[in-house]
């Protein structure tokens, strides 16, 4: 009872705030034209100060962007939304252009003795966007709501190792979000929050990166109606801020947020235009009316070339791969799933269908990621005589016909090579079996799969933990492959016990040579994406994540 | 004539009613789990699948639901679309401009060249300009959609720069998937124009008025033209179920936000709620203009007013 | 008598240039279609699914663009354009006229009982038809094919998720053909003699609907094979292996820019099937004098 007045009083002075500016944000969708030029002359005079010899007007940048899953940071799960996301959030500990974790809000973190217990110590002039501070309370809040089945956060999962975690996510729906505190987490008081896990997990601040850890006033989303408004115009504290709501299919447009205490973005204004075909993008941005076009499809890659150094290329922390039901025969083989991933061209495909826009997969860890091992496996070459020996040594496959199960919604270019090498080689005849994805893990789920499935995986956080515990521990829900070995395991273990990230890093080296070897997935191609930017730009960075750091980029004119 | 009307009325109830159980038992036929699909990509909690659950109503039974959302369909209210997780009406009010546009510019194109060259070529029954309207038809009829927009938005948007390649950014980007789009319905348009102004050209009180004197011009307006318009008007009915399939090309190739891609999107994402708001709009707007046009008919025609 | 009014009907069909044109467009596609390795053995590499993405060497290969070797060039798979397109023709054919065939028989039984019999059975009849036009095709293939279809989708199963939705066409044709002719007063004579329905039907009504439902299912075969690649080409039609036009085209897309080839010969292939069977139908429509019956 307490709690709610004190809060009632301290949201008060902020309801009056937030109708002001709410006033200011109908009045420039209206007559969008002039404010859009106001606001920006306002800003570029802010600007003129820091940036030197600038010329006057608004620094506009425009990006083409897929329609996000979500821009709300509780409910984000993949990287169209990042973008937008990482421009309005600043979360708790935040990733550099190099991938490593840096202070976020929190400026300085521990960790105890035991491994168990983190306290942040949060930035006193963190803000949100309407000018109401950041305080450790809403890391409170948005935790307890990303657990909660209430909203049914995708990427809920990230938060199991905080202690409590698991009890909010598996209790009965209440029907109200965010309304059950994840007990591990506390605040001590308005700038010091401390989180407890479950067991020693040294990657838990790289962890904390993901955008649904990212801060939440609870009085943003406290009825039907403000989430809902909230889900199209989140309210962030990072260094952009919404500029009217999001135009679904049709775009975002962020501007500087005036109030964020931390280096300030060059761009006044970024626009982002929802785009469901990225070739379209691609031509839009030739005809001139892109700054950057992202996700340049392979079938343009040989054009883009001639962009030369503003054609940029980056790994994006995705394994694309083929899995076995290791527990159907005859794919509980080693040998047959050797036979079968020895006769995959992965180079012959990289080059030919997807112009070189994907990489030749090496192993199970892309080699970019921190600790991945630099050799490639023994499965991952192609070497078709091979191949036929070791199929016709393991009995072949009885039959010589097998299911391939194909994503419906995706294309089917990359599967083609794979279909006719293994006609050619074995004279194994596949029968394709196409799902939409909504229905596709259903189908291919452990138990359910009577054949190789084609899937893909992308790092949640820059880590190898990321691919290896995911995919292969024998507990975890994404291993559909029925794999597991207790060796991997208790290396795995070690890694989460471990003193830090990088102690423990070579226990998941040893993983992954393990889980190479065994060979539950033929790993096909490591994911890349390239774009383009305009010759207006300066200091574009693209992180190895393929998030672009579009904070950072400088417009000429 | 009231009671014509009424029974067009009530007929065009009856068979709104008819798709609406059709179309919402196609729906839930579709396999997978909705709630699935709301919960994203990644593997959820049970708890989450049965909140899910709840707050969608997917645990009732298909009775239940269906009359859940009949009641809402009188509310206005079409329920939530599972992916996007916002109301059916907002995506519908976003969308539905789009397509308004691309059918309206559409069907001005197909309907003004159809039923002009329709009309000049039965004038010319047989000569070189008759010819040539009868093969353009024959080539709009068979040069599909995805061929054709491929070809213009490379010339045009690509290599001439004359119009936009896509997007929505002005009219002028609606050009393109217009015609695109327009195609097929123009040779459509035009073959029935021309056979139905042929056909009344040699009509006994044509051949009275010509014989009267009255001026070849004078014929086509007053009798040729009116009288050929009625089957058009049914064409125009009937015409806007087909453009609206067509769109979900159209819009793909062009990258329009409208209506087709929505619903080939949320046919593909299994997202219920937003398939059968989408295909219960498309519907109703093709029973009512197609109402419209047989009411048109009637008005145009005295003769159906006696049936 | 009968032989001279046969000779009548081709002596005015084969005078028609659409006619002619027709045979000429459907005799390549139909080629083809019955005898493709006939057709593709003139062109220097003849399987459809021999497929590389090395050359002999072991070096990869680019798509290559029309030459001697390959007349249509090669796609990104590395197989010959040519043989696939040739192969592709009887997949096309083989749904345009099942799906044709089908939906004209199913139609035009609906559209008699429903003419013949009237009253409750004709207004379901109608009721449905309504319904099934009120769907676009698009719409209710992509349902029909994730409900019906379990991952595999065959050209069976797209010939009859096709036909399933254009009845109504030849249904509407059959009934007032069946309505106009019950009333024509020999039939009512034959009626009153004790003349059995079957009879009636298969005497007086069917030779009289036939040319009707002919004319109008001829340009559909066209239209049906339009759809199938439509929707192949929307990814939801027919998949790898199968070879046909829709999948080359579901293949090409995006590559257009540099490899307008891939694109534009299934295209060319496609235009000249549907063209074909419109043509046909219109020459058999002004041949066979139709009057069409409205609805």
């Amino acid at each position: 009872m307490q709690r709610l007045t004190k809060r009632l009083v301290l949201a008060l002075p902020l309801l009056l705030v937030a109708a002001c500016s709410s006033d200011d944000r109908s009045a420039s969708t209206t007559t969008q034209a002039s404010t859009t030029t106001q606001a920006s002359g306002s800003t570029a005079a802010s600007t003129a100060a820091s940036t030197v010899g600038t010329a006057t007007g608004a620094k506009k940048l425009s990006v083409s962007i897929g329609e996000p899953a979500a821009i709300d940071p509780g409910l984000a799960q993949e990287i169209e939304g990042a973008q937008v996301i990482r421009l309005l959030f600043l979360p708790l500990v935040a990733l550099d252009p190099a991938l490593e974790v840096v202070p976020g809000v929190a400026t300085k973190w521990s960790v105890s003795d035991d491994g168990l217990t983190w306290t942040f110590d949060l930035d006193p002039d963190a803000v949100f966007s309407d000018g109401r501070p950041v305080v450790a309370g809403d890391f409170v809040f948005a935790f307890a709501r990303s657990a909660d089945p209430d909203l049914a956060a995708p990427a809920a999962y990230q938060g199991l190792p905080i202690k409590g975690w698991a009890d909010v996510s598996n209790a009965d729906p209440s029907g109200k979000i965010g309304d059950v505190p994840v007990t591990g987490v506390r605040a001590v008081d308005d700038h010091t929050l401390t989180i407890e896990t479950e067991a020693p997990f040294a990657l838990l601040p790289k962890v904390l990166t993901y955008p649904i850890f990212d801060p939440v006033a609870p009085e943003y989303v406290s009825t039907d109606a403000k989430a809902a408004a909230y889900a199209d115009q989140p309210i962030g504290n990072g260094p952009y801020t919404m500029v009217g709501p999001w135009q679904h299919n049709v775009g975002i447009t962020v501007a500087k947020n005036p109030a964020y205490s931390g280096p300030a973005g060059i761009a006044d204004e970024i626009e982002f235009t929802i785009y469901s075909d990225a070739d379209t993008a691609y031509k839009d941005f030739k005809a001139g009316n892109l700054d950057i076009a992202r996700n340049v499809p392979a079938d343009d890659v040989a054009d883009a070339r001639s962009f030369a150094d503003r054609f940029l290329v980056t790994p994006t922390g995705a394994l694309n791969y083929i899995g076995f039901p290791t527990n159907v025969t005859p794919f509980d083989n080693p040998d047959i799933r050797l036979a079968l991933s020895l006769a995959v061209d992965r180079d012959g495909i990289a080059e030919r269908i997807w112009s070189g826009t994907q990489i030749p997969a090496t192993g199970m860890v892309p080699a970019q990621v921190p600790g991945a091992l630099q050799t490639v496996c023994d499965g991952c070459t192609y070497d078709p005589d091979r191949a036929k020996q070791l199929y016709a040594a393991a009995g072949g496959i009885p039959g010589n016909k097998i299911v391939l199960y194909d994503i419906a919604d995706d294309g089917q270019a990359g599967l083609e090579p794979i279909i006719n090498s293994w006609k050619d080689l074995f004279g194994l005849d596949v029968e394709v079996r196409s799902f939409e994805f909504a229905q596709y893990l259903e189908e291919t789920a452990a138990g359910k799969a009577v054949g190789p499935f084609e899937l893909g995986w992308v790092w949640d956080y820059p880590s190898m933990y990321s691919f290896l515990s995911p995919l292969f521990e024998s507990t975890s829900d994404a291993n559909n492959f029925g794999y597991s070995n207790p060796a991997f395991d208790a290396l795995l273990e070690q890694a989460r016990t471990a003193k830090d990230e990088a102690a423990g890093l070579p226990f998941l080296t040893k993983a992954q040579g393990i889980v190479e070897k065994d060979l539950p997935l033929i790993p096909e191609m490591f994911g890349e994406d390239g774009g383009v930017y305009d010759t207006r730009l300066s200091n574009v960075k693209v992180d190895t994540g393929a998030l672009w750091r579009l904070e950072l980029i400088d417009v000429d004119g | 004539m009231g009671h014509l009307i009424g029974r067009r009325i009530l007929g065009a109830a009856a068979t709104f009613i008819l798709s609406t159980l059709v179309v919402f038992g196609a729906a839930f036929a579709l396999p997978g789990d909705p709630a699935r699909v709301i919960a994203g990509r990644r593997t959820v909690p049970e708890a989450t699948l049965r909140a899910i659950r709840i707050k969608y109503h997917l645990d009732e039974t298909l009775p239940q639901q269906y009359l859940r959302w009949l009641g809402g369909l009188l509310r206005g209210d079409f329920g939530q679309s599972y992916a996007s997780r916002r109301p059916v009406t907002d995506i519908l009010v976003e969308a539905l401009p789009v397509t308004a546009k691309l059918l309206g510019l559409t069907l001005v194109v197909e309907l003004t060249g159809g039923a002009v060259l329709g009309v000049l070529a039965a004038g010319r029954r047989g000569g070189r300009f008759d010819s040539g309207v009868l093969a353009s038809c024959v080539i709009g009829l068979a040069v599909p959609a995805f061929v054709l927009g491929a070809v213009v938005q490379d010339v045009f948007g690509v290599r001439w720069r004359i119009l936009p390649v896509a997007g929505t950014s002005s009219t002028f980007a609606y050009v393109l998937p217009a015609c695109t789009l327009a195609v097929t319905g123009y040779a459509v348009a035009a073959r029935v124009m021309r056979s139905q102004a042929m056909t009344h050209r040699s009509e006994p009180h044509v051949v009275v008025a010509r014989a009267k004197g009255v001026s070849e011009g004078a014929i086509t307006r007053r009798h040729v033209v009116r009288n050929a318009l009625i089957p058009f008007v049914t064409f125009v009915g009937l015409e806007i179920g087909t453009l609206a399939g067509g769109s979900i090309v159209t819009e793909r190739i062009f990258n329009l936000p409208g209506v087709g891609r929505v619903v080939a999107r949320a046919i593909s994402q299994r997202d219920n709620a937003l398939i059968i708001g989408f295909t219960m709009a498309v519907i109703a707007v093709y029973l009512v203009v197609d109402l419209l046009a047989d009411l048109v008919a009637v008005v145009l025609d005295p003769r159906l007013r006696v049936q | 008598m009968r032989s001279r009014r046969r000779q009548g009907w081709w002596y005015r069909i084969s005078r028609l240039l659409g006619f002619r044109i027709a045979c000429v467009l459907l005799g390549i596609v139909g080629v083809c279609a019955l005898v493709p390795q006939l057709v593709a053995d003139r062109s220097p590499s003849t399987n459809p699914t021999e497929c590389s993405l090395r050359a002999a060497d072991g070096a990869y290969q680019d798509r290559e663009a029309p030459s001697a070797a390959h007349w249509f060039g090669t796609d990104a798979q590395g197989c010959d354009e040519f043989s696939r397109v040739v192969y592709g023709a009887r997949t096309s054919l083989e749904i345009g006229l099942g799906a044709g065939l089908i939906t004209t028989i199913g139609g035009t039984a609906l559209g008699l009982v429903a003419g013949w019999r009237g009253g409750i059975i004709d207004a379901i009849v109608r009721r449905l038809a309504d319904v099934t036009l009120g769907i676009p095709l698009i719409v209710g293939s992509i349902l029909l094919l994730s409900v019906l279809v379990n991952g595999r989708r065959t050209p069976t199963q797209i010939m009859v998720t096709l036909a399933v939705q254009l009845w109504p066409g030849s249904a509407r044709i059959a009934r007032s053909v069946t309505r106009t002719i019950t009333h024509l007063p020999y039939v009512e004579a034959a009626r009153s003699m004790g003349a059995s329905s079957t009879r009636i039907v298969v005497r007086h009504v069917l030779p009289n609907a036939l040319p009707v439902v002919i004319a109008y299912a001829t340009p559909l075969i066209g239209v049906l094979i339009g759809a199938e690649a439509t929707l192949s080409y929307l990814g939801i039609g027919l998949q790898v292996p199968t070879v046909s036009w829709g999948v080359m085209i579901n293949d090409a897309q995006g590559l257009y820019s540099r490899s307008p080839y891939l694109l534009l010969f299934p295209g060319a292939f496609l235009v000249a099937a549907v063209t074909g069977f419109i043509l046909l139908g219109d020459a058999l429509n002004d041949s066979l004098d139709v009057h069409l019956v409205r609805a």
